[in-house]
């Protein structure tokens, strides 16, 4: 059996979904993870909370269940961007303070992780070197 | 403005006080899902790698993400295999205390020895609802309030077309200078290398844009949208060699439609 796939060697696609990336965030330190969706993700993840919001009116009302911020409302004139600018602010506040979120709340805990290389980066080119260089 | 939050032995604080099992190697996965079962609704986590030799990228995750603020303890990690075991997240840093085993079934006498083995240890840590856990470090509860600024916010910009996800927090306010240092966006199309701390790092930026470009173009897979603002886009172009030119042009003409998603950095 060929299980090797011809040609150069890789190891596929860097992030086959979007919990490998919000694993990747959340290793970097993510408290919280706002996550915008038009079609309706589910998913939320383990460590850290995932908000999830939805600007496409007809997800949210099929989704409202698992959709933590309607801004549909500003497509639809129901409200402006500064009102759910200030209500995605608030609601990262409340789930910091405890509150849970939707996909919290279902148990969603989607994780994701395989493999990768990576060339060590910097350190010349972090903004830290220019300071210590002064 | 304040918040509740745990606060760990080397100073940083999380807003949950999670218990993660780990697996280490797709084979111990289900005896580590089967030990999470019964906690799951009390902060209980489940991650892992699924892969059957030591990397050093998983192994940075997961020691990361064991050692994250919002996590105040690892419970158990499970490797079936030995020399697996030896890429471990084995950097229990001071604010996360293994609470049990960590061991592997092959070690423990096989998957129901292990799962019962597993679950004692959630057990014994059960007045181990996150609510009311100790201290990661076993001292007293860490409730407290912290600065709002003091936390990370990462912002997760879906990929799918049409979802006008663009995201804009209220103008210059506190509300935007609390966020404003600490917040991160995943997708490189937003990242722009002209706005860099640094001339070094916006170019560490723009061949990061090309190296995806490129990448996801050899894949045949035409999800990515560099987007790049145009100083970058041209910066960018002079540096790529003809093949990453030709696997971005690609990449921007599969994907041109999703501008929309797009979230300038400076309109947070």
């Amino acid at each position: 059996m060929d299980m090797i796939p011809d040609g150069e060697v890789r190891f596929g696609f860097p992030n086959i979904n979007d919990n490998a990336e919000v694993a990747e965030m959340i290793a970097c330190g993510a408290h919280v993870v706002t996550f915008s969706t038009g079609r309706g993700s589910v998913v939320g993840s383990a460590v850290s909370p995932i908000i999830k919001v939805c600007a496409n009116p007809k997800t949210y009302q099929r989704m409202s269940d698992d959709m933590d911020v309607d801004a549909g409302r500003i497509l639809e004139g129901r409200a402006t961007l500064d009102e759910v600018g200030h209500e995605i602010y608030d609601l990262i506040l409340a789930v910091a303070n405890g509150t849970k979120t939707k996909s919290e709340a279902l148990g969603h805990q989607e994780f994701v992780l395989s493999y990768k290389t990576f060339e060590p980066l910097g350190p010349a080119c972090f903004p830290s070197a220019r300071v210590t260089s002064r | 403005m304040t918040i509740n939050g745990y606060l760990r032995n080397d100073g940083r604080k999380g807003i949950r006080n999670n218990i993660v099992v780990t697996y280490l190697v797709e084979c111990a996965h289900h005896v580590a899902r089967e030990i999470v079962h019964p906690f799951r609704e009390q902060g209980v986590n489940l991650i892992g790698f699924s892969g059957c030799y030591p990397n050093a990228y998983s192994h940075k995750m997961m020691e990361r993400l064991c050692t994250h603020p919002n996590v105040g303890r690892r419970a158990a990690g499970f490797a079936r295999v030995r020399r697996v075991q030896q890429g471990r997240p084995a950097g229990d840093r001071a604010q996360v205390r293994p609470a049990g085993a960590t061991g592997g079934d092959q070690d423990t006498g096989g998957t129901r020895k292990s799962i019962a083995e597993g679950q004692a240890v959630d057990r014994a840590d059960s007045g181990t609802a996150p609510e009311h856990a100790p201290r990661a470090d076993g001292a007293q509860r860490a409730h407290r309030r912290y600065q709002v600024r003091r936390l990370g916010r990462h912002l997760r910009i879906d990929r799918e077309p049409g979802d006008g996800a663009r995201i804009r927090f209220p103008g210059r306010t506190e509300r935007e200078l609390h966020l404003r240092g600490n917040r991160r966006a995943d997708r490189h199309g937003e990242l722009d290398g002209g706005r860099a701390a640094t001339p070094e790092l916006g170019q560490e930026i723009i061949n990061t844009v090309a190296k995806a470009a490129r990448y996801y173009a050899t894949l045949g897979h035409a999800s990515f949208a560099p987007a790049m603002p145009t100083a970058a886009h041209d910066a960018s172009k002079r540096n790529r060699s003809a093949p990453m030119r030709r696997a971005g042009n690609r990449a921007s003409a599969a994907s041109s439609s999703r501008a929309m998603c797009q979230l300038p950095a400076d309109s947070i």
